[in-house]
């Protein structure tokens, strides 16, 4: 049986578990040479009997190292997967956008040594919902990422070269959860995918109020105390996104 | 993770919280986060924002897990990660320990904004008037009982020795952000017991009393 994860949800105070088929998953993998794991970590289809989610190859790389082995096999798995998953989610318009992807691959595979050899629960997360947690660091390095390009844009013409169109929106096209999350039908979703493209062009105050309050369904009085501002200025600001809002509406018919 | 500096470990540890949901953020998750952590109630708030749009944002088209590549970007990560894993085996070897350093002095409601000061007034059961003479280091550090001392840090996530430091450290008055018509500098006036400093915050009766008790 695995060993059990150690992060604990800071709402149920329960300690964090794995899907029951990644636990299921591991449970065989562990029985299995080492040899065959080594080949099982190279497939690529999905749907192969042999195929490993990364939560188990996350397991089986902290498993290895801990145990004094070398956990290349797995950590080469994952990198590679999350190599191919940043080109399809950070929009290659992205300034100095190799950098960033080899950034936050760094930063994955650094954390992923320091927590195998320190001990510690970092990756519990990429056990748990592997697509989730790297999303949040993807996010996470983006934001950092255009705050510092931000930072160093010389002059404003330049800044408007650059900052163009939604490459700097958080996540720009974003990385899904498999499965995690299921649009009402398609036309909502083509509708939908034009709105959040407009909302990454807005500004960052009326991003916030149409997500939380029309997307989220938050009320204007729990905005206010999340933001930190009055009622009457989240009422000011949804008034403001929502006219933005209608003329893409009336484009679209 | 311990390796980066841009993002505080906790914050982003509560980022990670946020993320481990199906479908969009949990908003009884966001607050329970940012009662935990009231000084990143702008930060998770934020966070929360790009998350929703990320996911809403998703293509059906881009499957999670693509077909995998092995570019110039996975090569140096993998270099990183083989540097890494080199160098923290080398320190656990090393015989010599060095020695621990001195923790630094800070005050810790300085990274509170107007969300993050409401936030930690709600976590204690106080309100902003409070926070700022905490903040300001108006109150006599030695009529605070140990109990309120912990159950301030816990609320702030933060060590109650840091926090004791910050409290019993000289009174100063937070001017980011604010103006003074005077000609001369303000001038400090004496600290306050805790127990004046609640009686006269504007709190409740209830409030009062609870602090009172700890």
């Amino acid at each position: 049986m695995a060993s059990p994860l150690t992060k604990v949800n800071s709402k149920t105070h329960k300690v964090y578990q794995r899907r029951p088929g990644i636990e299921t998953e591991i449970d065989r993998a562990v029985a299995q040479s080492d040899e065959y794991l080594a080949a099982r970590a190279q497939e690529h289809d999905t749907k192969s009997p042999d195929y490993l989610h990364s939560e188990t190859l996350v397991h089986l790389h902290r498993r290895a190292v801990r145990m004094g082995m070398p956990g290349d096999v797995f950590m080469i798995a994952l990198v590679s997967r999350c190599e191919a998953n940043l080109k399809g989610t950070i929009d290659n318009r992205t300034p100095q956008v190799e950098e960033l992807r080899e950034e936050i691959l760094s930063e994955f595979t650094v954390a992923l040594a320091e927590d195998a050899v320190q001990g510690g629960d970092d990756m519990d997360y990429f056990e748990c919902m592997f697509n989730s947690a790297f999303s949040t660091l993807r996010i996470d390095m983006y934001n950092h990422h255009v705050g510092l390009l931000n930072k160093t844009a010389t002059a404003p013409a330049d800044v408007e070269d650059t900052v163009e169109g939604d490459i700097f929106a958080p996540g720009s096209k974003g990385m899904p959860a498999k499965g995690t999350w299921t649009p009402p039908n398609m036309e909502d979703l083509v509708y939908l995918r034009e709105v959040l493209a407009f909302i990454k062009t807005m500004p960052r105050e009326e991003q916030e109020v149409l997500v939380l309050c029309r997307l989220q369904g938050w009320t204007q009085k729990r905005a206010a105390e999340h933001l930190g501002v009055d009622v009457r200025t989240i009422f000011n600001r949804l008034e403001r996104a929502d006219v933005k809002l209608a003329s893409v509406k009336e484009d679209a018919l | 993770m311990t390796s980066n500096e841009r993002t505080p470990t906790k914050l982003r540890d509560a980022y990670y919280e946020l993320s481990m949901s199906e479908g969009l953020p949990d908003p009884e998750m966001l607050d329970a986060l940012i009662r935990l952590y009231p000084q990143y109630a702008g930060e998770l708030t934020s966070f929360a924002v790009d998350l929703t749009v990320d996911r809403l944002s998703q293509d059906d088209n881009v499957a999670p897990e693509m077909l995998p590549v092995m570019g110039a970007a996975a090569s140096h990560a993998i270099s990183a990660y083989h540097n890494t894993i080199y160098n923290l085996r080398k320190r656990a070897a090393a015989d010599s320990v060095a020695p621990p350093a001195a923790a630094a002095l800070e005050n810790p409601f300085l990274r509170l904004d107007r969300a993050g000061v409401r936030a930690a007034a709600l976590a204690i059961g106080a309100n902003g008037t409070f926070i700022s003479k905490l903040r300001d280091r108006v109150i006599d550090a030695a009529t605070i009982s140990q109990g309120f001392l912990k159950f301030l840090a816990d609320a702030l996530h933060i060590e109650a020795e840091g926090l004791w430091a910050h409290l019993s450290s000289d009174r100063t008055v937070s001017t980011e952000g604010q103006h003074f018509k005077a000609d001369q500098k303000p001038v400090l006036g004496q600290k306050q017991s805790f127990e004046d400093a609640v009686r006269s915050s504007g709190l409740t009766e209830e409030q009062q009393r609870r602090l009172l008790s700890l």
